[in-house]
C-alpha cells in the first residue's frame, strides 16, 4: 500500500471534485427539506459501498478492468476516490424524494442517473483519475450503472413504505 | 466442489435471514450489511492482495465463490448475528452468539482453504478468527451509533 506514486494533476482534480461534491452536500443538508439523519448516513454509506463493491470486483482482482489513480495497487488517494461516491448516494436519495419519483417517473429518473454515471466516469477518465484497461470501454459501464440505480431506486421505494425519508428532527 | 459448497452456504444464509424474525429495523439491517461489506472488502484487499498474505484463486468458479462469500455471505451472516444479539438478555449470551457466528465464518474460510479458493501464505486461521471477532465488535459499535441518530433526531424535534 502506497501513499501515491506521485501527487499529480489527477490527485488535484480528485480533491477539487470531492470539495465540490461535499460543498453541495453541505448546502443540501442545511435546507429544511433535508433527509433524516439515519437516511443521510445510510445514503452516504450506500454511495461509498457501491463504489467500493464495483471497484474491488471488476476494477481489481481477476478482472481488473480499470485502475484508480496511478497504480493498480491500493493508494491512500484511492480512499478519497471512494469518499467521492458518498455524497452522490445522498443526492440520489434526496432527489428521489424531492422530485417525488413515482411508477411513472421511475424509468426516466434511473435512466437519467445511469447516463449521468457514464458522463461522470468519462470526466474521471479524462482527468486520469481512472484508467480503463483490458479492452474495457466506457459504454460497458452503462448496464452496470443501470442495474445499480434500478436496485437503489427499488430499495428507496421499499424504504419509503416503511418510514419517512424526511422525518422531523 | 468448493464453489458448490460456498454457493450453498450463501443460499442458506440468505434463506435464514429472509425467514428469521428480525429485531433490527429494515434500515438497520441495511446499515449492518453495507458496513460489514465495506470493511471486509477492504480487509481482504489489503491483507490478502496488498500485503500478499494470501492468494486468491484466479480460476473463474473459485474466484466467483470467493467474491460471493466476501460480498454476500459474510455481511448477511453479520446481519443475522446482530439481530440475534439484540434479543440476548445477558452479555454471556451475546458473546456465545458472536462466537458461533465467528466459528461459522471461520469454517467457511477453512472450506475455501481446503478447496484452494484461498491459500494462506503469511496468514493463518487464528489471525482470521481474531479479525472476524473484531469485525463483529466494530459493526456492533457502529450499529449502536447509527441507532442513536434516530433517538437524537426525535429528542431534538
Amino acid at each position: 500500500m502506497k501513499l501515491w506514486k506521485e501527487f499529480g494533476d489527477n490527485e488535484l482534480y480528485l480533491l477539487l471534485m470531492i470539495a465540490a461534491a461535499y460543498l453541495v452536500y453541505y448546502l443540501l443538508i442545511r435546507r429544511p427539506d433535508r433527509l433524516a439523519k439515519q437516511i443521510r448516513v445510510l445514503s452516504l454509506l450506500w454511495g461509498m459501498a457501491i463504489g467500493i463493491l464495483y471497484d474491488f470486483t471488476i476494477g481489481g482482482g481477476r478482472t481488473d478492468f480499470y485502475k484508480v489513480n496511478d497504480l493498480n495497487n491500493y493508494e491512500v488517494t484511492d480512499i478519497f476516490y471512494y469518499f467521492l461516491f458518498a455524497p452522490f448516494g445522498y443526492f440520489f436519495f434526496y432527489l428521489y424524494e424531492k422530485l417525488n419519483i413515482s411508477k411513472n417517473t421511475f424509468i426516466i429518473y434511473v435512466l437519467g442517473w445511469a447516463l449521468f454515471g457514464v458522463f461522470f466516469q468519462w470526466i474521471l477518465t479524462a482527468a486520469d483519475i481512472i484508467t480503463l484497461q483490458k479492452e474495457y470501454k466506457l459504454f460497458h459501464s452503462f448496464p452496470i450503472f443501470l442495474l445499480t440505480q434500478t436496485l437503489t431506486g427499488v430499495y428507496i421505494q421499499v424504504l419509503k413504505s416503511k418510514e419517512s425519508l424526511t422525518a422531523a428532527e | 466442489m468448493g464453489f458448490v459448497l460456498l454457493i450453498f452456504l450463501a443460499w442458506l444464509v440468505i434463506m435464514f435471514f429472509t425467514s428469521m424474525n428480525k429485531k433490527l429495523t429494515f434500515i438497520e439491517n441495511t446499515f449492518v450489511y453495507l458496513a460489514a461489506m465495506v470493511i471486509h472488502i477492504n480487509y481482504t484487499w489489503i491483507v490478502y492482495e496488498e500485503l500478499n498474505m494470501a492468494d486468491i484463486s484466479q480460476q473463474i468458479l473459485n474466484n466467483s465463490a470467493f467474491l460471493i462469500h466476501r460480498s454476500i455471505t459474510l455481511p448477511i451472516t453479520l446481519a443475522i448475528t446482530l439481530n440475534l444479539v439484540r434479543t440476548s438478555p445477558s452479555l454471556g449470551s451475546k458473546l456465545i452468539k458472536v462466537a458461533v457466528s465467528v466459528a461459522v465464518l471461520a469454517s467457511e474460510v477453512l472450506i475455501a482453504k481446503h478447496f484452494e479458493i484461498v491459500e494462506f501464505k503469511n496468514w493463518n486461521i487464528v489471525y482470521e478468527i481474531i479479525y472476524l471477532f473484531l469485525l463483529h465488535l466494530v459493526v456492533q459499535f457502529l450499529l449502536k451509533y447509527f441507532g442513536q441518530l434516530k433517538t437524537r433526531g426525535v429528542n431534538e424535534a
